[in-house]
């Protein structure tokens, strides 16, 4: 199916409440800002782009019993549909996916976009590890010892600290991700104007902060020898113990891997097939579209390692008894900083959307788009005397804002339209006393390509 | 110093002053030093284990009353104050009867005469908690004055011809086999602080000529030996605060505060082996009692190590503290017994800590 048949299927009743020959409003939009759409099809006659004008389709929300954030419904397929698109300011994006994890979106603020919401920000970032810290290793006191089991007046080593887990996962780019089909027939744009049309996936969020490491036990103090308190001390009754040595920090847990970016939705122009020829605008500098698929969230940022366990002090020395010697301190564990610390790995880009440009089908509900051929219909009053002033009205189709009006012969002259809706030109023809009696030709100027005149429809007398 | 160690700080020195009310509420148990001298060796006395706590409790009681006069809570001094008053009792009443010297360290062992370093003790004590009781200092004063050495110093060990023959044969006896005869530094800088303090008039001619040989003793690189007391830092405290209290000596004090502060460790704190909680507790407090500053960074050293050796209950391990060379009376060379307490490791600690914090 075309997609010109797709946005009859789909809108119908706006293209007609816009479009129809007799009753359509030919309604302007003009884009100031964000706006956002929830409606699948977005028609008028002309939408005006203007430099900071962003045009944000939006989901509608469904609140269910059993959850607590409400439901996200996008249409599958969105539809902007006029008759010309009119586009100042704007400028083309430096980076094709401008939504990057830490700039959820703010690339397009100051530009002309035609989006969806989601797109600009990125995904949930994935909760950090907790509890922030691993377990520590077995723990002593390392100035005192005491009987655990170790069958030694030495005092216990410290358990090494568990090593940290990797963080959580950033969230994958919400799915599915729309299309949009943009149908216009006319683009008016400058040098220098831009409009970017961005449907790309929603970037994956970044990861969670994996675990810092465990801290190492300290090490148990060695028991102190037995003090020869019997004259004259020749006797190490019990020999003092060695400090425990201090357990190794865990290795701090990796970050989290960020989340994968969504599939990008399809994009599709639908135009006259000069517009959408090689050559034609909507292939040219003035538009830029966004579909690669969305970027893979960052990795989390890593934990770092655990403290090094204190070395448990050795057991005092008493008068005969040899020395003992203290424990030797653990090892912090790995990185010793947030510097070095194992950032996790970015997520999955998300796979690029179709693109495609298809002509106009003719013979749909998109006949009514383009304006009626111009055409002066009446002029009231039908003549005017001569050396006076006669306020006319010019009835027809398709007059344009800019539209001019002409009287033919001499002594005739007509004033500048004073005012012109799309079917009626007010304006004042001042009529000399000279002027021959006759019947004078009436025509409307559009263009100096455009225009129509309606033959001995104004007579002097 | 940093607000982290600072705030640290007051958690530690809450600790260490509850432990030590708790240990003072039972007498303080641990801090009491038992031995055996068997007859077997050559002791006379009916019982072979002796046992004591008059000398380590006196030291404390004065330990304490340090601390507490540095100490911005009332409610501490007041009860320092109080317990001190009851340990100046406590010594009292272990006076013994029947030897003029006074106090003696292992008050049955009979071989040991009474010594100038319990006199010291007691005097002190008395002088700043109880000033009623130091009368019973006075004859034992008087002996030790009396034997004055012609250098200022005094004998440690008081045996007076008024004591019983028997008794002073076994005495004598001891001195020549066991304990070794002479002046010591370390004690003479005890028992001069303690005459000062107690009556800087009337003493102050003896004390004058023993600050002398006090200053005489200092080696050439600013330390004194002890004889009965384990470490450096215990007797430099000593000479340090007579050296101070008297005046007139500030080349053997900055002599004193250079030595100490040449040999804290490169890791920070005091020690032979590796920091030691008393023997860094005791080296701040004899640099500050030489009128001394520390520097910043050696005090933070000192300060954090001290904190991070405290154990969980508020205590920290005791070290060794008075020696007993067992070969002094052959001219040394031991074996050493030693003796040490967790509760006077952590009076020491916590009166340098109080004091580092008011500062």
């Amino acid at each position: 199916m075309s997609k010109t048949d797709a946005i009859c299927n789909m809108c119908r009743a706006k293209v007609d409440a816009v479009f129809n020959p007799t009753t359509g409003t030919r309604v302007i939009e003009l884009i100031n800002g964000q706006r956002n759409i929830t409606d699948c099809c977005f028609v008028a006659d002309e939408i005006h782009f203007t430099g900071n004008s962003q045009l944000v389709f939006a989901p509608t929300e469904q609140r269910l019993p059993d959850k607590k954030d409400p439901l996200k419904i996008y249409c599958q397929e969105y539809y902007v549909v006029c008759r010309k698109l009119v586009i100042q300011g704007g400028h083309d994006v430096k980076d094709p996916t401008p939504c990057t994890p830490d700039d959820p979106g703010n690339s397009y603020s100051g530009n002309n976009v035609i989006t969806w919401l989601d797109r600009l920000t990125t995904a949930a970032n994935g909760a950090d590890r907790t509890p922030p810290q691993a377990a520590q290793g077995d723990n002593f006191n390392q100035n005192v010892w005491s009987d655990v089991g170790q069958g030694s007046p030495h005092g216990k080593n410290g358990g090494d600290g568990a090593n940290g887990q990797p963080g959580n996962q950033g969230g994958n780019g919400f799915a599915p991700t729309p299309s949009v089909v943009v149908l216009a027939l006319e683009v008016d744009a400058g040098a220098g104007d831009h409009l970017t049309i961005d449907f790309d996936g929603q970037n994956g969020g970044k990861g969670g902060k994996g675990q810092d490491g465990g801290d190492g036990g300290d090490g148990m103090g060695g028991r102190d020898g037995d003090s020869d308190t019997t004259w004259p001390g020749e006797d190490c009754e019990r020999q003092p113990g060695n400090g425990g040595d201090g357990g190794d920090g865990g290795r701090g847990g990796d970050g989290g891997k960020g989340g994968r970016g969504g599939d990008a939705g399809s994009i599709v122009i639908v135009s006259t097939p000069a517009n959408i020829a090689s050559s034609g605008v909507f292939l040219g500098p003035r538009f830029t579209y966004v579909n690669d698929g969305g970027d893979g969230g960052k990795g989390g940022k890593g934990g770092i390692g655990g403290r090094a366990g204190h070395a448990g002090r050795r057991g005092n020395k008493s008068q005969l008894c040899d020395e003992a010697v203290s424990g030797e301190p653990g090892d912090h564990g790995f990185p010793d900083n947030f510097t070095d610390a194992v950032t996790g790995p970015p997520g999955d880009p998300g796979h690029g959307g179709p693109f495609a440009m298809e002509p106009v089908k003719i013979g749909t509900c998109a006949d009514q788009i383009p304006l009626p051929p111009l055409k002066v219909l009446s002029v009231a009053p039908p003549s005017g005397a001569q050396g006076s002033a006669v306020a006319v009205t010019i009835t027809g189709q398709s007059f344009d804002p800019a539209a001019t009006v002409d009287v033919s012969g001499i002594g005739v002259s007509a004033s500048a339209p004073s005012s012109v809706t799309p079917t009626t030109i007010n304006c004042t023809f001042t009529i000399g006393g000279a002027a021959p009696k006759t019947a004078r030709d009436v025509t409307v100027k559009n263009s100096p390509s455009n225009q129509d005149t309606l033959a001995s429809s104004f007579t002097v007398t | 110093m940093r607000s982290a160690v600072r705030s640290r700080l007051a958690t530690t020195i809450e600790a260490a002053r509850r432990y030590l009310l708790e240990q003072a509420a039972g007498g303080f148990p641990e801090a009491r030093h038992v031995m055996r001298f068997p007859r077997q060796a050559g002791f006379a006395s009916d019982h072979e284990t002796q046992s004591t706590d008059v000398f380590s409790r006196a030291v404390l009681a004065s330990v304490l009353l340090d601390a507490a006069e540095q100490d911005r809570d009332r409610a501490f001094r007041r009860t320092v104050a109080a317990l001190a008053r009851r340990e100046a009792e406590h010594v009292a009443a272990s006076r013994l009867r029947d030897r003029a010297g006074g106090w003696s360290y292992f008050p049955g062992l009979r071989e040991l005469p009474p010594d100038l370093d319990s006199l010291s003790a007691a005097l002190l004590l008395f002088a700043r908690a109880a000033p009623e009781r130091a009368e019973q200092c006075a004859e034992p004063v008087a002996l030790a004055l009396g034997n004055t050495r012609p250098d200022g110093s005094v004998a440690t060990w008081l045996v007076s011809p008024r004591d019983h023959p028997a008794d002073r044969r076994l005495m004598e006896r001891g001195i020549s086999q066991f304990w070794g005869d002479g002046a010591d530094v370390d004690v003479c800088a005890h028992f001069f602080f303690a005459l000062w303090t107690h009556d800087r008039d009337r003493f102050a001619e003896a004390v004058r000529r023993g600050v002398r040989w006090v200053e005489g003793m200092q080696a050439g690189d600013g330390s004194w030996k002890a004889a009965w007391y384990h470490g450096e830092a215990y007797a430099a405290a000593l000479c340090v605060r007579l050296l101070r209290a008297v005046g007139g000596a500030e080349a053997a004090l900055a002599r004193a505060a250079a030595r100490l502060l040449r040999t804290e460790r490169p890791d920070g704190g005091w020690g032979m082996l590796e920091a030691d909680p008393q023997e860094t507790a005791l080296a701040v407090w004899a640099i500050r009692g030489s009128g001394r500053e520390l520097p910043a960074s050696a005090k933070e050293r000192a300060v954090r190590g001290l904190i991070d050796s405290q154990n969980r209950e508020g205590h920290w391990k005791g070290s060794p503290w008075i020696k007993m060379d067992v070969g002094r009376a052959r001219g040394g060379g031991g074996p050493t017994l030693s003796y040490g307490s967790a509760t006077l490791t952590t009076a020491f600690c916590l009166r340098t800590l109080v004091g580092e914090r008011s500062r």
